[in-house]
């Protein structure tokens, strides 16, 4: 039987994505802004994303940012975000089992370019549908069935199909038709196909710069030619691509079918009626999931529990750890706060344990000497964060100061997400300038009211007390970033120039306080307090 | 009321620490431009010291010339020895001059190109006649009060300390560190402002620079910038100020800056004479031979016009005393045509018919107008020019006969100090502001020419 594939092609994937995780503004503007993901990397910031509004100006991806602003300027970008991208895409891939059981990502997008990936903020899908696509009412009517589905769910795409994987996504690119039309048979499409442009083969953008040079712009160009010709001119890929479109050479697509189903169903005669019989079940599940785990050295970084009532009423509790975790005494800890929530109400007849995220573990070796390892306590901490985040909520509740090299106190410090296995950024070893270890934000102004000869207070007013310096060091002088700030020509001594002083008072503390200002009109502010 | 008693008379403070843009990628401002910062602020002295080289004093000697009167001008240079602190290094005299010049090239002949591989023990055996300043790290610390003890053993009368405030912080640890040294150790101290530019507004220059020299980008620089702009040029009344406790320090600046007596101006060209023996004088030899060329270029007799022109000139030569350097291009040629060497004369001096009748050049004075006397003459005060272009696949054997004759310690190549050209300036800045290498390359391209003084067209 004649293979049919149908290629959905998400075109403008990844900023559909942040769209459609973005918050809702009420109502939708009648003219979208531009919008443009971005991804830095050795040489600046690369545009690896754009929008239909994006794209329409000229936008493209593999551009840098840098560029993309100058043709316009109000342009809004967001930073890549893979794994919002995965997420999504498994979502998608999860959706269109309805059509076809055989699902593939097409991963030929994310390998091409020359230096690391190269996509142009798209993503594709394969379905295999052969012989099923008269439960929808045919081809056509599935093709439109699809589209309709992925559009809504917010995402924009073309979709065709054809006889090979290649010829699909060729089609679903370049076919001229209607999007309910664009099937191809081959032998009596041949004419159709003949007329697709290079584009429609997977070919890296280098070999069909290379073939447009040469004039070859259509299928119907290259295939009347002699094979050995094309080899020894552009390489082998160019007759790989074609025979995989013509079928002459078969295709292997990693269709996306569950690894190892992480998943234990258990099924009661006897509904579990109240808490406590249901706390046992999932502690037993629990135990085999994380032994099954643990036997291909995988931990799980997220779990679902599902708890289906007689009466058909399902509770759900979704959990996700922070690093491959595979004890199950921490996860059932994770659970027990949770698990108070489920409503036994009649009876749980079926409870299901699913792990649809796991990682593997890297695989330690145990110490000769049984001491006490340092993985011990790694492992201890990535249970306690884990825990400390269930508590406050969303992951990004939780975070570690991290050292940023900057000579401005405020931009000294960053925010880092917390992780077991990465530890915040030092200080360097390079001798900086003592610093308080807390920052007063914003810093403080203070009444002077009373100054030394040199100008530094003596006497000043913080907090509506009176405080009395007996000592005052520095200063100890910071430019603003000029960078950032565009008033250059007197940036170096201008208003915003910072003359830190660190002061002792006489209860004995040591104040850090700035003077800002022109002499004469100085303000002074406390910046923070020093421990000691 | 004040605490500190001001000094009676207006303080003076000679500036002993700057970089020029000769010390590359460090310094922001043009030798040039801190002279004549120096000049309007009324310091006493300035001194360009830049990191292992004396290329920038040359610029900064010429831009001092019109401030003789109310500036002095300090020959310098920092010396970054491998296993020691820095040190400011200032020849006191010519032969001192001559020594500190030595020992670079003793550094720069060890290391790769654009580098310098100095040791203490080299500067200590090159130390006649040098005075030092020992310039401390960010941070003083035990490692360099023990170089410093090692240093006074070498260098006793002759090595001071620097201190300077920069403001970034460590400005009490510096003064403590400096007031102990002064005490135990018996090094005075000296102060200096490191200065980096001329002006505080050339603190993002400096910036951008520091970022090319570290390869970085300037939201990433972080701690290799300096916090402010304090390293620049400073009035003697605002250095005062930064040491109200030790005016002795500043003075100190004025002791040093007058115990530096050496001026380039004492450099003069030192010819070789081209004394063959025989005891025949130069000036005569150059006639002589020059008579004799005449004759073998007009063998039928030395028209007037000529004869008068050959006598104007070697008038003008023996008064200049130039007829040393003849010789030698003489000699040279002289060796080329031996050897079939193609060779061909132009440059000013070779505008003459005494090189003419000597084969240097093939410009027939009976028929062309020469402008040698326009060239030179008492009115100018250059040395004459002469360029002889060799064939390029011969050129060596010229090379070699040359190191033959004078010694390979007397006869050089001429080097050249690199600098930015406009196009490779903006690549660089453009990558320090993280602009994207197509954009760079259009921005390149709207320069105009190659030179430094490449025009950006709008």
């Amino acid at each position: 039987m004649q293979q049919r594939f149908l290629y959905l092609w998400l075109t403008h994937w990844k900023t559909d994505c942040h769209r459609i995780d973005m918050p809702k503004t009420g109502d939708d503007s009648p003219k979208p802004e531009p919008v443009v993901i971005t991804r830095a990397d050795h040489k600046g910031v690369l545009v690896c994303g754009s929008d239909k509004a994006a794209q329409s100006r000229g936008l493209a991806p593999g551009m840098r940012l840098a560029e993309a602003r100058s043709i316009y300027p109000a342009l809004r970008d967001l930073p890549e975000q893979p794994d919002l991208y995965e997420r999504h895409l498994a979502r998608l891939i999860r959706a269109m089992d309805r059509y076809s059981p055989w699902v593939a990502r097409d991963r030929f997008l994310q390998e091409t370019g020359q230096d690391g990936p190269m996509d142009g903020g798209d993503a594709g899908l394969w379905l295999e549908i052969t012989g099923g696509s008269h439960l929808f009412g045919g081809e056509s009517a599935l093709l439109e069935l699809v589209l309709r589905d992925v559009k809504s769910r917010g995402y924009a795409g073309r979709s065709a199909i054809a006889d090979t994987a290649g010829a699909a996504w060729g089609a679903a690119r370049c076919h001229p038709a209607p999007a309910d039309q664009r099937i191809l048979s081959l032998p009596r499409d041949h004419d159709i196909a003949a007329g697709f442009p290079i584009s429609a083969l997977r070919l890296p953008e280098q070999t069909r710069v290379t073939l447009f040079r040469l004039g070859l712009k259509h299928l119907g160009d290259i295939t009347p030619m002699p094979r050995a010709n094309i080899t020894t001119r552009l390489g082998s890929e160019v007759l790989q691509r074609l025979d995989q479109f013509y079928g002459r050479l078969p295709e292997h697509l990693n269709f996306n079918l569950p690894d190892r189903p992480w998943l234990i169903r258990r099924s009661f005669g006897e509904p579990l009626g109240d808490a406590a019989n249901l706390a046992i079940a999932v502690e037993s599940m629990i135990a085999e999931l994380c032994d099954n785990l643990a036997q291909e050295n995988l931990g799980l970084r997220r779990i679902i529990l599902r708890c289906v009532r007689v009466d058909g009423h399902t509770h759900t509790i979704t959990l996700g750890t922070g690093s491959p975790c595979q004890s199950a005494p921490h996860v059932l800890r994770l659970l027990s706060e949770k698990m108070p929530g489920v409503d036994t109400g009649f009876g749980i007849e079926q409870v299901i344990v699913y792990a649809p995220w796991v990682e593997h573990v890297a695989f330690r070796q145990s110490r000769l000497d049984q001491q006490q390892e340092e993985t011990t306590d790694q492992i201890a901490l990535a249970q306690l964060i884990d825990r400390i985040s269930h508590h406050l909520g969303p992951r990004d509740m939780l975070f570690h100061p991290g050292h940023h090299a900057s000579h401005l106190p405020e931009r000294a410090s960053v925010r880092q997400a917390v992780n077991a296995r990465t530890y915040p950024a030092r200080r360097t070893d390079m001798t900086l300038p003592k610093r308080p270890v807390r920052l007063i934000d914003p810093p403080e102004p203070v009444e002077i009211l009373a100054r030394d000869t040199n100008g530094t207070p003596s006497r000043l007013r913080w907090r509506k007390m009176a405080v009395d310096i007996i000592h005052a060091e520095g200063p100890e002088r910071i430019c603003p970033e000029w960078w950032q700030c565009l008033d250059q020509d007197e940036y170096a001594l201008s208003p915003k120039t910072r003359d830190y002083f660190r002061i002792r008072d006489q209860a004995g503390r040591l104040l850090w306080a700035f003077r800002t200002g022109t002499t004469g009109q100085d303000i002074w502010s406390i910046h923070g307090l020093f421990g000691d | 009321m004040t605490d500190f008693p001001l000094p009676q008379t207006a303080p003076a403070y000679a500036e002993l620490q700057v970089s020029s843009n000769f010390s590359f990628l460090r310094g922001a401002s043009h030798a040039e431009e801190l002279v004549l910062m120096a000049a309007t602020k009324g310091l006493h002295a300035i001194a360009i010291t830049d990191c292992n080289t004396l290329a920038g004093v040359v610029r900064g000697h010429t831009a001092h010339q019109p401030h003789r009167d109310r500036l002095n001008y300090i020959v310098g240079c920092r010396l970054d020895p491998v296993d020691g602190p820095s040190l400011l290094c200032y020849p006191t005299n010519r032969t001192a001059y001559a020594r500190l010049c030595r020992l670079l090239t003793l550094g720069k002949r060890r290391a790769p190109k654009g580098e310098c591989e100095i040791y203490l023990a080299d500067i200590i055996s090159h130390a006649d006649g040098l005075l030092f300043i020992a310039v401390p790290p960010q941070v003083p610390d035990d490692t360099f009060r023990t170089q410093l003890i090692a240093l006074k053993r070498h260098l006793s009368g002759r090595l001071w300390l620097a201190i300077g405030r920069f403001m970034d912080g460590f400005d009490s640890e510096r003064l403590t560190f400096t007031e102990a040294v002064e005490a135990e150790l018996a090094i005075p101290a000296v102060v200096t402002n490191d200065v980096h530019m001329h002006v505080r507004s050339r603190k993002p220059l400096q910036d951008v620079l520091t970022c090319i020299r570290h390869h970085c980008r300037i939201e990433d620089a972080g701690y290799r910038l300096f916090p402010n702009g304090e390293r620049h040029v400073k009035s003697p009344q605002d250095m005062a100020k930064l040491f109200p406790t030790h005016p002795e320090w500043l003075a100190r600046t004025i002791e040093i800056a007058d115990q530096c007596q050496f001026s380039l101006s004492e450099l003069r060209y030192e010819y070789p004479d081209e004394n063959d023996g025989s005891g025949e004088g130069t000036q005569e030899r150059l006639t002589r031979l020059t008579w004799e060329g005449a004759h073998k270029r007009y063998p039928d007799g030395i028209p007037d016009k000529v004869r008068g022109l050959i006598e104007a000139e070697l008038k003008l030569i023996d008064e200049l005393g130039y007829a040393p350097y003849f010789l030698t291009v003489h000699d040279i040629v002289a060796f080329a045509r031996s050897q079939n060497i193609l060779c061909q004369g132009r440059g000013s001096a070779a505008n003459s018919s005494v090189c003419f009748c000597l084969h240097v050049t093939s410009v027939d004075p009976a028929k062309v107008e020469l402008l040698f006397s326009r060239f030179i003459s008492n009115a100018r005060n250059e040395p004459p020019d002469i360029d002889v272009d060799f064939e390029h696949e011969r050129r060596e054997e010229v090379i070699q006969h040359i190191y033959q004759r004078y010694g390979r310690d007397r006869a050089g190549l001429t080097a050249t100090v690199i600098s930015y050209r406009s196009r490779s300036a903006i690549r660089d800045v453009g990558k320090v502001f993280g602009l994207p290498e197509d954009t760079i390359v259009k921005l390149t391209k709207t320069i105009w020419g190659s030179g430094s003084k490449g025009h950006m067209m709008k």
